[in-house]
């Protein structure tokens, strides 16, 4: 059976485990008595392992092999949880991660010596207990019943994995559905199987028990069924059985009940239930959102020629139309929708690396973690949300010793919440830290001469975020291990800005810092300012124009080949679109219109035309002019033409 | 080997591609220019809500004095959504051409030339399609 089809399905399951293990593990330390945590680590550790081991990944199947085993002697009480088989067990764990990352490239599994040394670390640690006297049992048929997890994807792969499985423990007398049903994939939940078998049935059902897709799992020697989540351990997979025990009596043969066949009695399948998700590759999710962008765009092109020529009906089926796609996008864009949990599962790993680097304590509260956002913004906010937790470790929450002589507790507390508000999903993070040093980092961006005292000043008090992002301004004297090399929040700023939001924060000294991230819900629709140049359109993302404006030929100042004019008290350097776009050029005369941008030092660029602001689709531009700099993406406009979405202040701070 | 060509017309000089590897050739529209595309990228067109890259055959092809785009020629590779901006086409069959071995007017790349033909009326060269749109991915 070929199963590389079932890459895809392998690595985002696996990738999703991999995620749950790190925070659970985190939490377990923490709260090392959690019964139900420690079993859930121990399945998730026997699930990679039996999906890596199916797909033939030997390399992941070896690792997960030890470190459930050595799980299994945690939640036994037989080794303790100690820091050191938490380091080992997420170490193994981001071994692992990295090694899905291979067979999603579909590169070669290499074991290096660190992936070596973790797994004689992990085997070394993990030597199993005597085995406990197996129950008598003796030879003879179990049935097996069981109902596959609706939320299961592939459901037929499953089935007869299950049966090829089982088919190992013995001979398979009877199947419901039957093998070739199961082989062809026209499987839909409920499996009922009657297997010949050494094994006694409280074997088989550990053994199926260890298959957490399959739920409602009944195995007995006939009618005597057990439920295996209930009262058996779970101890492996077929391989690690060992032989079968040596039977003391014989089982009973199951039991007919009145009017069934034999094979009627090992056939009893529960209805399948429909599947209620389904799991849906994300590259065809935002195929499904162009398509809808791309027919929102044709729509507002028919509203364009009717305009022209206005017919009534027309009018009538176009406002039908609208309604309908306003429908198609909001479902879409629902399907996109992702719980940020999908983005805070792994946060709480990440404050626990970064506080050990740095020598302090530190613990993660999320809040809002049930929210839904658009998958592109939970992608997008990945890095700038490391990047704050590392500025916030680093710059903020101070050493223990300190914190206690500040009468705090000695273990920082970072919040993450996220909140709707109006039309915003707002993202905050709120460390109890020292709080920033506005007046002494505004020195500092004075003293390095990125800015004048009183933008400095200015910016401090109102727009504080915008002073941290100054590139290379840092809040540390040395650059530590994790953060002070002044990377940190211009990264924050422009991953924000990148996803149509903005960075806004506040500070009390002593009390801590809180950063908003403040981001659109309708991502792949942004509000342009049009303007024209050299007889073309352009599209200016609006988050950074601070207003349009018209300014006098005669009144620009020129000083060392720059051009300069007066905005209200500032003097703003003025860039012509056409210079930066490499248009052709014109003179200024007279009155011309002109684009004022916010920034470090706010600028103006001189347009031939606004032609006012539009809510746009903005498309992707595609493996060809995504190479050229400057271009954001790309509309169509209500003509048909396309209208170039450009980031002239890349080149504006560069011209 | 083609049967059928779609010969661009590129002023002194014609090019051919084997018909099956067009999707589809559209006339003249306006362009949108891309700032700081490379010079030989006539703009953009849309086309279906598809945005196509237009590269000037004739300029990347360094070919003198060649016409001006106003014909579109969009290729089978629609991850790129590319087109061939050239003045003209027309479509013709192997069976009415012959063979040529001498090249009687300028191509720049031999690397990319498959054959040289010859109609009634006029000479075209059948271009490695392929090997044009990967130098064009390369040079972006």
């Amino acid at each position: 059976m070929d199963l590389s089809k079932y890459r895809h399905l392998y690595v985002s399951e696996t990738q999703e485990n991999l995620e749950r293990l790190s925070s659970l593990l985190v939490d377990l330390e923490a709260d090392p008595g959690r019964k139900d945590r420690l079993d859930t680590v121990f399945r998730l550790f026997h699930s990679i392992k039996g999906m890596s081991g199916t797909m033939g990944y030997t390399p992941l199947f070896d690792l997960a092999h030890r470190l459930e085993d050595l799980m299994d002697l945690v939640r036994r009480g037989s080794r303790p949880l100690d820091a050191e088989t938490i380091d080992l067990l997420l170490g193994g764990v981001d071994r692992m991660g990295r090694w899905v990352t291979d067979v999603e490239a579909e590169r070669p599994l290499e074991v290096d010596e660190d992936a070596r040394e973790l797994g004689e670390k992990a085997l070394a640690t993990s030597v199993a207990p005597a085995p406990a006297p197996e129950a008598a049992a003796g030879p003879g048929e179990v049935v097996v019943r069981a109902s596959l997890d609706p939320a299961c994807a592939d459901p037929g792969v499953r089935g007869f994995l299950l049966y090829r499985k089982l088919k190992k423990l013995g001979e398979v007398v009877a199947c419901d559905p039957a093998e070739d049903v199961l082989r062809s994939g026209a499987f839909a939940g409920g499996i009922a199987l009657t297997l010949r078998t050494e094994h006694p049935p409280e074997r088989v059902a550990e053994f199926v028990a260890t298959l957490p897709e399959w739920l409602e799992v009944e195995v007995g020697a006939g009618e005597q069924l057990l439920d295996p989540g209930d009262s058996l351990e779970l101890s492996g997979d077929l391989e690690l059985l060992g032989p079968p025990p040596r039977a003391t009596a014989p089982a009973p043969p199951p039991k007919q009940r009145q009017g069934e066949s034999p094979r009627a009695a090992a056939a009893i399948v529960r209805a399948p239930r429909a599947a209620r998700t389904i799991r849906i590759r994300t590259d065809w999710l935002d195929g499904l959102l162009d398509r809808v962008g791309d027919l929102l765009i044709v729509s507002q092109r028919l509203w364009n020629l009717n305009r022209q020529n206005p017919d009534p009906a027309m009018s009538d089926a176009l406002g039908e139309l609208a309604n309908l796609l306003a429908g198609l996008r909001g479902d879409a864009m629902t399907a996109r929708m992702t719980p940020v949990s999908v983005l805070t599962q792994r946060l709480p790993r990440v404050v626990r690396d970064l506080a050990r680097q740095a020598d302090k304590a530190a613990s993660l509260v999320v809040r809002g973690e049930d929210q839904q956002l658009d998958r592109a913004i939970i992608e997008g906010l990945d890095a700038p949300l490391t990047h704050m937790l590392r500025n916030a470790i680093e710059h903020g929450i101070e050493a223990p010793a300190d914190r206690e002589q500040a009468g705090k507790p000695p273990t920082g507390v970072l919040t993450l919440s996220c909140e709707r508000v109006r039309d915003e999903i707002v993202v905050s993070l709120r460390d109890d830290g020292r709080g920033v040093d506005v007046p002494r980092m505004v020195e500092r961006a004075v003293a390095s001469g990125m800015l004048d005292r009183s933008r400095a000043e200015a910016l401090g008090e109102r727009d504080l975020a915008r002073l941290l992002a100054h590139p290379g301004l840092s809040a540390l004297d040395e650059a530590g291990a994790l953060a002070g090399r002044g990377v940190g929040m211009d990264a924050v700023v422009d991953s924000v800005a990148a996803l149509g939001g903005r960075v806004t924060m506040e500070t009390v000294p002593g009390e801590g810092t809180t950063v908003h991230l403040r981001l659109p819900r309708t991502p792949g629709i942004s509000r342009l300012l049009l303007v024209e140049a050299d007889g073309q359109v352009f599209g200016l993302p609006l988050g950074r124009v601070l207003r349009t404006d018209v300014f006098a030929a005669d009144e620009v100042e020129r000083e060392g080949g720059a051009a300069y004019v007066l905005h209200g008290d500032d003097r703003c350097r003025l860039h012509r679109l056409r210079h930066l776009l490499g248009l052709a050029p014109a003179e200024l005369v007279g009155r011309f219109p002109g684009v004022v941008f916010a920034s470090e030092q706010p600028y103006v660029v001189a347009v031939d035309r606004v032609v006012g602001q539009q809510d746009a689709v903005i498309k992707p531009l595609g493996p060809l002019l995504e190479r050229i700099e400057g271009l954001q993406g790309v509309t169509i406009d209500p003509v048909g033409h396309p209208v170039f979405v450009v980031d002239v202040g890349r080149f504006a701070v560069v011209s | 080997m083609a049967e059928r060509f779609l010969v661009c017309d590129l002023g002194v000089t014609r090019l051919g591609f084997p018909v099956d590897s067009v999707t589809e050739v559209l006339g003249p529209r306006p362009l949108a220019r891309v700032p700081w595309g490379p010079p030989w990228l006539a703009g953009v067109i849309n086309h279906r809500a598809r945005v196509h890259s237009v590269v000037d055959l004739g300029r990347f092809a360094e070919i003198p004095e060649a016409a001006a785009p106003s014909v579109f020629v969009l290729v089978d590779r629609p991850e790129l959504n590319l087109a061939f901006g050239v003045a003209g086409v027309q479509v013709v069959e192997r069976r009415t051409t012959v063979q040529v071995t001498e090249l009687r007017y300028y191509v720049p790349e031999a690397a990319w030339i498959l054959e040289a033909l010859s109609t009634p009326e006029f000479e075209f060269h059948v271009l490695d399609l392929e090997g044009v749109v990967d130098a064009v991915v390369e040079r972006f």
